[in-house]
């Protein structure tokens, strides 16, 4: 005969019975549940959770739908979906049908529910763009515009994928957390810009956290679709004390798998208790949580981040390329947040003068490395295919300062400049020179370097044989070491000339006709396809119209014949100007602009939708749209000493001759001992003070050249100031010091200084944010959440003391009736019932209804209390008055109420 | 795990929530996140209030539908849950153990319920009975925990229901045995002795005694059940000594508890040698109804049953004259001669 092996349920039981004589089976109840109402309860709260999100979201975007239809059809869907838990045939089938289902209502309704997602998205960014005053605003095209069809209908396909989701951290695993993602992200959609969707969808979702959170912690909520029709319990057998000494027990569990009765039950509290609180939070404290704005680095980095969403789409969040800081070598538009890591790149010794100070304003020392000519597909390169790398070289031979640049002996003096590369790109050098205030923004017309190299290239004066001397002694300091870039060293010496105020004469030997030939050659080229899109951007800036007024210029009275140059030049400066203005009116300076999308060209992007962007793409796209219209200019990259890093740097005292040339008409060394203001002798007659200033990579930057016929390339600096926050992330210290930093939030006054990080914040060092944190101010400010919470926490534990109270003052009410009436033995009962729960809690008794004679037993036992109990008189006596007043048919009198009573109390105490 | 240490994860997890909830509020100043926050803060004081006051009117018994049970038989155990409140208690755990008190294994075992608000309902727990015994149920304790799991009270129960189980009757052949060598009739040799009739002495009432022996006309005039002792039983008995041990204990049971139920059903009255392994001793009870045989099989489940049973060694001693005696193991009945 063929013998079936042995079910591990039946092999328990012989287990059972040979060693302990008795097996213990599943336990089950009559009450049972029924696994239909619970997958229906289910239903409920994924229905809640489901409907709460999609109609609270679609509600808060403005977007109208029919409450009551909508909500019965994502009921019967989430009820639907939740029977898929019935048994095993609906469960392996179940999702399999839905998923067809999914599927073919997505065919076949395919342009409904796209157009109404669309409308969705569409609202979703008009109203992201306006909160945060985004100068452009994301648009998708609704194909079916008649929105009273396509909105339910995405609302219903995308109502039912979420109801999948849930189902599964509800029915399957009754899991808070999951819930709460599932429908608090999406929701955040509308509660990031301070839009509150209507109560009852809130009381809905508040209503299945409450029931889920509760339901998980009971573990009551359980029936396994694989489970046996009616199986109530699950037996769980376990060997216990596992790390013990002792012979480990057997331990068996049985776990009572689901109480649908008590799963409706939380349902019913949740509701309850959710929309209590959203009544009480809605009256007490309407409007209150969203005042007192206190900006901070971590949701400023999270507006960043919104921001790029809001406008380029998921994928602008990605880089192409990693990027931490530093030159790009050209590249734009790969990366969508500038993430520098704030190590020191450069470290640059130079003499802290007032130089290139014009009108109290301070401008950058900038260290020039890299130079785009030729523009193509997100890229500038260094030279025009073809072409020899001459082109490049050529080209540096404008700028470098070679002491042959920018030289007027007479009043200028030539200054050292040391450079230490720690961590820059070292194929490069960092050429310094001033923009002078070109960026000033202060509307002046015909100020700055631009007018300086047009009155040089008027005048005609040369370099005096004097000059040429001093080239021979630069000559002697300048370390040649472009020659072989392997071999560069880390450090080097470089002259250069500040400005001065008196600078505007500069000679400029180096340029003559034919390097403006090759200029005009190289320096005007525009991708064909980017042509319309720069026209456009010509267009807009107002750029076509700018005309010059010759009797406006500073020139007037200049020799006629050179009137036409005046003009051609002077219109170039007007240009320059109106572009600046107009990136500054009309577009955002922001280190997190997000990606270009992939198949589009950065230039085109951000001049036609992004409008916001970091130094590369203005100086890239205003390289281009002069270009366009015909002024030579370059695409530049490099590094900015800013004013504050050199007030942050360290100072030394040097030698005066060893830092500058040519310094005998200027009084810049001390003559005579000058005494620091702690009475310490600072610098000695002949010293002078040189300062260390450490370039981090945060300060590496992008600016353009344009070309001055007759003069050269001058730097133009197109970006404008920023109005956002500091958001670098650095080490892990950092992150906690910037953690508790507030920042302030003042809109279009940033720093005028050219580095991003200048640009955003200038002298902030790593921990400075720390020094400046507004830790208290942060946290002053929480008593928007604080007073809510003391207040409801008060109202809670006050009702609660109300309760308490009130049954103390029924109970005295009841017992000072029972007095009046003469019922003795009842109130003695109520004050005996009162002696019993103090015992009770003091420890001395036990059990909840004890005997008369057993609490007597009982008190014999307290150590150090009376220890002849049955013959002390009062006690013996006060029991058996209680005893009367039980059972006895009579009353008792007053005096024995009275005496027992204080019995009583002498033995409580 | 045990509750309480589910108890401090939920705390720590909990804790944990408001935490990150309240930081999350402050960086993005959200009412929604404040609301949550309100919400966890004032859950747990309600949960723990609730659960405090709603403690006191839960009732949980467990005990067997019936008071007695026969060998390989299906019984159940009943749990009864009544909670009166309006809170739901879910997190409700008994832990108990059933053992047949001749074997030496017991598992503790935990059974999970809840109690709903408002409900009064039967949980069954269904028992298979292989072998005679005692049952011995012992609910240890009932751990309850507040509906979000912070705080779980323990009381403590420490209550032993006992569950006779009595084996199942065998058929026999028809028994042929002496009641004891008898001689005469007043000087007969019987394993208490030579019986005469006169009265040795008067004492209280023992459990075993026969009522024919009480002195009920003492009795009537003291409130106490004076019992007569005589100097030597007048008649004479079966002595029937089932001799236990762990190889057939439970033949020896049904053939002893068959043997003894059809002695009674023939009228006669016998006594039974119970071996008491603790004290190491041999007494002797009388049976002379179904209730005192009931008696003698509660003692005898009682007893701890080793490898050898020494209890005719045992009444040799105390009663070296003893004869006639019926041993009883497995399935074979013998007179000692």
């Amino acid at each position: 005969m063929l013998r079936l092996p042995k079910t591990p349920e039946e092999k328990r039981i012989e287990t059972e019975l040979t060693t302990l004589g008795v097996s213990v089976g599943q336990p089950y109840t009559d009450t049972g549940m029924r696994r239909a109402v619970l997958c229906l309860i289910r239903g409920l709260l994924v229905f809640l959770s489901t409907f709460g999100t999609i109609g609270g979201l679609t509600h808060a975007f403005g977007l109208e739908f029919n409450p009551l239809t909508i909500g019965i059809a994502l009921f019967v869907i989430s009820v639907v979906i939740c029977f898929t838990y019935f048994n095993k045939i609906t469960f392996y089938t179940g999702y399999v049908l839905i998923f067809m289902a999914f599927l073919v209502l997505y065919v076949v309704a395919y342009s409904h529910i796209n157009s109404g997602f669309q409308a969705f998205l569409n609202e979703v960014y008009k109203a992201y763009s306006d909160f945060f005053n985004l100068p452009s605003t994301r648009e998708t095209t609704e194909y079916i515009t008649d929105r009273s069809v396509t909105v339910p209908a995405a609302m219903l396909f995308t109502g039912a994928g979420f109801a999948i989701l849930l189902n599964i951290s509800i029915s399957a695993y009754m899991d808070l957390f999951s819930t709460f993602l599932l429908t608090f992200l999406p929701m955040q959609l509308a509660f990031y810009i301070d839009i509150i969707p209507p109560m009852p969808y809130l009381v809905m979702l508040i209503t299945v956290y409450i029931a889920v959170e509760i339901l998980s912690r009971s573990g009551r909520f359980r029936l396994p679709y694989r489970y046996k029709k009616g199986q109530q319990f699950v037996m769980m057998v376990g060997n216990g004390r596992r790390f013990s000494l002792r012979p480990a027990r057997k331990t068996i569990r049985y776990e009572y798998l689901a109480s649908g009765r008590g799963m409706l039950q939380e349902a019913v509290v949740g509701v309850a208790a959710s929309a209590l609180l959203m009544l009480l939070l809605s009256t007490m404290f309407a409007g209150r949580f969203t005042t007192k704005y206190v900006s901070n680095r971590i949701k400023d980095a999270t507006d960043g981040y919104v921001k790029m969403l809001a406008q380029g789409g998921i994928t602008s969040l990605f880089n192409r390329y990693t990027a931490t800081g530093g030159i790009s070598h050209g590249r734009l538009g790969g990366i969508s947040s500038v993430a520098p890591d704030y190590e020191t790149d450069i470290i640059v010794r130079l003499i802290p003068t007032s130089v290139g100070e014009s009108g109290g304003r301070i401008s950058p020392l900038y260290l020039k490395a890299y130079t785009g000519v030729y523009y193509d597909k997100n890229r500038f390169y260094e030279s025009v295919p073809g072409k020899n790398e001459a082109t490049a070289d050529i080209a540096d031979q404008r700028y470098i300062p070679s002491g042959a640049n920018y030289m007027d002996t007479d009043r200028v003096a030539y200054m050292k400049l040391w450079l230490l590369n720690v961590d820059a790109d070292n194929y490069y050098d960092y050429r310094p020179y001033y923009t002078l205030y070109s960026s000033s923004g202060r509307g002046e017309k015909f100020t700055g370097i631009g007018t300086a190299a047009l009155i040089f290239a008027l005048t005609d004066l040369h370099a005096s044989e004097e000059a040429d001397k001093d080239k021979d002694k630069m000559a002697e300091w300048v370390i040649a070491h472009k020659d072989d870039p392997e071999s560069s060293p880390s450090s080097y010496e470089l002259i250069y000339t500040p400005f001065t105020e008196n600078a505007y004469y500069e000679p400029n030997p180096t340029v003559d006709d034919d390097s403006d030939a090759s200029v005009y050659e190289d320096y005007l080229a525009v991708p064909k396809e980017l042509e319309g899109t720069l026209d456009i951007a010509i267009r807009e800036a107002g750029l076509d119209k700018i005309t010059v007024d010759p009797s406006d210029t500073v020139l007037t009275g200049i020799n006629p014949k050179y009137k036409e140059y005046i003009v051609g030049q002077s219109k170039r400066l007007l240009i320059l100007q109106a572009l600046r203005d107009h990136f500054r009116q009309d577009y955002q300076y922001s280190m997190m602009p997000g990606t270009t999308p992939f198949n589009r060209d950065t230039v085109d992007y951000f001049l036609s939708e992004q409008k916001r962007g970091y130094c590369v793409h203005f100086a890239a796209s205003s390289t281009l749209i002069l270009r366009r219209m015909g002024i030579p200019a370059r695409y530049v990259e490099g590094y900015v000493v800013n004013p504050s890093d050199i007030v942050d740097g360290e100072i030394y005292k040097e030698p005066a001759s060893d830092w500058i040339i040519g310094a005998d008409g200027l009084d810049i060394s001390a003559t005579e001992a000058v005494t620091g203001s702690d009475g310490e002798e600072a610098l000695k007659p002949g010293q002078i003070a040189v300062v260390d200033a450490e370039i981090p990579d945060a300060n590496a930057h992008a600016w353009t050249e344009v070309y001055i016929d007759g003069y050269g390339w001058i730097p133009y600096e197109f970006t404008p100031p920023s109005d956002e926050e500091d958001l670098r992330l650095g080490g892990f210290g950092d992150f906690l010091a910037r953690l508790f930093a507030a920042t302030n939030r003042n809109r279009g006054n940033g720093s005028e200084t050219g580095s991003e990080a200048g640009r955003i914040n200038p002298g902030t060092g790593a921990l400075k944010g720390l020094r400046n944190s507004r830790i208290f101010k942060i946290f002053g400010s929480v008593d928007f959440i604080l007073l809510p919470v003391i207040i409801v926490l008060g109202t809670v534990a006050l009702m609660i003391l109300a309760i308490e109270g009130f049954k103390i003052l029924k109970w005295r009410y009841r017992l000072s009736r029972l007095l009046k009436d003469g019922n003795y033995n009842d109130a003695l009962l109520m004050q005996y019932l009162r002696f019993l729960k103090s015992l009770r809690r003091k420890g001395i008794i036990t059990d909840p209804y004890p005997t008369i004679s057993e609490v007597s037993e009982e008190l014999t036992k307290v150590p150090g209390f009376k220890s002849d109990i049955k013959n002390d008189i009062p006690i013996r006596d006060s029991l058996d008055v209680v005893s009367r007043a039980a059972y006895g048919p009579m009353q008792i009198t007053p005096d024995e109420y009275t005496a027992t009573l204080k019995t009583m109390q002498s033995i409580i105490r | 795990m045990k509750a309480k240490y589910q108890d401090i994860l939920y705390i720590i997890i909990y804790v944990i929530g408001i935490v990150l909830l309240f930081m999350t509020a402050i960086f993005y100043r959200q009412p929604l996140l404040s609301v949550f926050l309100i919400l966890l803060l004032i859950l747990p004081p309600l949960s723990i209030y609730g659960f405090i006051k709603a403690l006191p009117l839960l009732k949980v018994i467990l005990k067997p539908e019936y008071t007695e049970y026969e060998s390989d038989t299906e019984g159940r155990l009943v749990l009864n849950v009544q909670n009166p409140t309006l809170l739901p208690l879910l997190n409700c755990r008994l832990f108990f153990t059933v053992m047949n008190m001749y074997y030496p294994d017991d598992y503790d075992r935990e059974l999970l319920f809840s109690a709903e608000a408002k409900c009064n309902k039967d949980i069954y727990i269904p028992i298979t009975l292989i072998g005679a015994g005692m049952i011995k149920i012992n609910v240890q304790k009932l751990m309850i925990s507040d509906p979000l799991h912070m705080y779980t009270k323990e009381i403590a129960f420490n209550e032993i229901t006992e569950l006779p189980v009595i084996p199942q009757k065998k058929e026999l052949a028809d028994l042929k045995f002496a009641k004891a060598a008898a001689s005469d009739e007043d000087s007969v040799w019987a394993p208490d002795g030579e019986l005469t009739r006169d009265i040795r002495d008067i004492r209280e009432y023992r459990p075993g005694d026969r009522l024919k022996d009480i002195h009920w006309l003492l009795a009537a005039r003291t409130d106490e059940l004076p019992v007569k002792e005589y100097e030597r039983a007048k008649e004479l008995y079966f002595l029937l000594l089932p001799e236990l041990d762990k190889a057939d204990m439970q033949e020896t049971l049904a053939t002893f508890y068959s043997v003894a139920v059809k002695l009674l059903d023939a009228g006669e009255i016998y006594r039974v040698a119970v071996y008491h392994s603790h004290e190491d001793t041999v007494m002797l009870k009388t049976v002379d109804c179904t209730e005192a045989l009931k008696e003698v099989m509660f003692e005898l489940f009682r007893e701890s049953v080793g490898d050898i049973c020494p209890a005719m060694d045992r009444l040799k001693l105390i009663y070296p004259d003893a004869h006639g005696i019926i041993r009883i193991k497995g399935n074979s009945i013998r007179e000692d001669s």
